[in-house]
């Protein structure tokens, strides 16, 4: 065995450790045979031992510090480090069950902005139709004046009535739609920007 | 070396060497060898944790057209080594009374 099939069975060895410590322990490795010199490769190979024997050890070790590393209290940012890897772990295996649901309040949100706005047509359109209609009414109104002037001032008067109503429900509606907007966009935006302190 | 050396005492060992200054792998191994048999093995893993666990720090250094990583002992290391050399020293004289007999009580 010479120094090139030493660390090559000591890599593969070691496919379980991240990319990282693999290439610390070859870097390691590699300088102490660069420290040993040409000539000592052979009693440094006898040094080392097996290295699939060594790499087992060095996994072990590997191991065992991420257990201690976890239920020690020292280190709290390894710690939070961790935490942001267990949050990803848990977002990639949540995803299946999150989208669906992330979509599902997208609707809900969604159905609530049109079931405001039907709320809001309803008084609009009534309100609309009084002012329309009392238009209409107050127009007739005038025409029947001159052939049964009773009736037509009747109808002129309900014309009047009707578009003062409508004037009337109109301005208040015109506020409270205005309110209840400016509330949705206010709820919205703080929704996103909490989400993106997050 | 008939007695093997392995765990806190190796850890010891390691720390004490670093203790008297910064060294790198080869030479820190060759020291430790010195004094303990630690054939078959390499003090890889032993750095490492000490390193996680901030007992020691490293440095590269570049020597000879190539970098030589540079192990340092840090203020942890340092009382960790206090507390080695302690037990130490208990645990010395206790073997020394078993093993060693009665040279103690004269």
């Amino acid at each position: 065995m010479d120094r090139k099939e030493f660390l090559s069975r000591l890599e593969s060895g070691l496919s379980r450790l991240p990319k990282e410590e693999r290439e610390e322990v070859l870097r390691y490795h590699n300088e102490y045979f660069d420290e040993a010199g040409p000539e000592n490769v052979q009693s440094v190979i006898e040094e080392l031992g097996d290295p699939e024997k060594l790499a087992r050890q060095i996994c072990a070790e590997s191991m065992v510090r991420d257990i201690a590393g976890n239920a020690s209290s020292e280190g709290p940012k390894k710690k939070k480090g961790l935490m942001a890897v267990w949050i990803a772990i848990l977002a990639v295996f949540a995803s299946p069950i999150a989208l669906p649901v992330a979509i599902g309040l997208a609707a809900l949100a969604l159905s609530l902005v049109v079931v405001v706005l039907c709320l809001l047509a309803v008084p609009f359109i009534i309100v609309i139709c009084l002012l329309f209609a009392g238009i209409a009414s107050v127009i007739q109104g005038f025409y029947i004046l001159f052939l049964q002037p009773a009736a037509g001032a009747w109808v002129l008067g309900a014309g009047f009535c009707m578009s003062g109503l409508g004037l009337l429900g109109l301005l208040p509606l015109i506020w409270l739609a205005e309110a209840i907007f400016r509330g949705i966009g206010r709820l919205v935006s703080r929704v996103v920007t909490r989400r993106k302190h997050a | 070396m008939l007695f093997g050396l392995s765990g806190p005492l190796l850890d010891a060992c390691v720390l004490s060497v670093l203790e008297r200054g910064d060294t790198y792998g080869y030479s820190l191994t060759q020291q430790v060898r010195g004094v303990m048999d630690i054939s078959e093995s390499s003090l890889y893993p032993v750095l490492r944790r000490l390193e996680r666990e901030g007992c020691l720090s490293t440095y590269n250094q570049a020597y000879q057209g190539r970098n030589r990583r540079y192990y340092s002992i840090t203020d942890l290391g340092r009382r960790r080594c206090a507390q080695y050399r302690e037990a130490w020293a208990d645990y010395k004289q206790r073997l020394d009374h078993v093993i060693l007999g009665g040279e103690n009580h004269g």
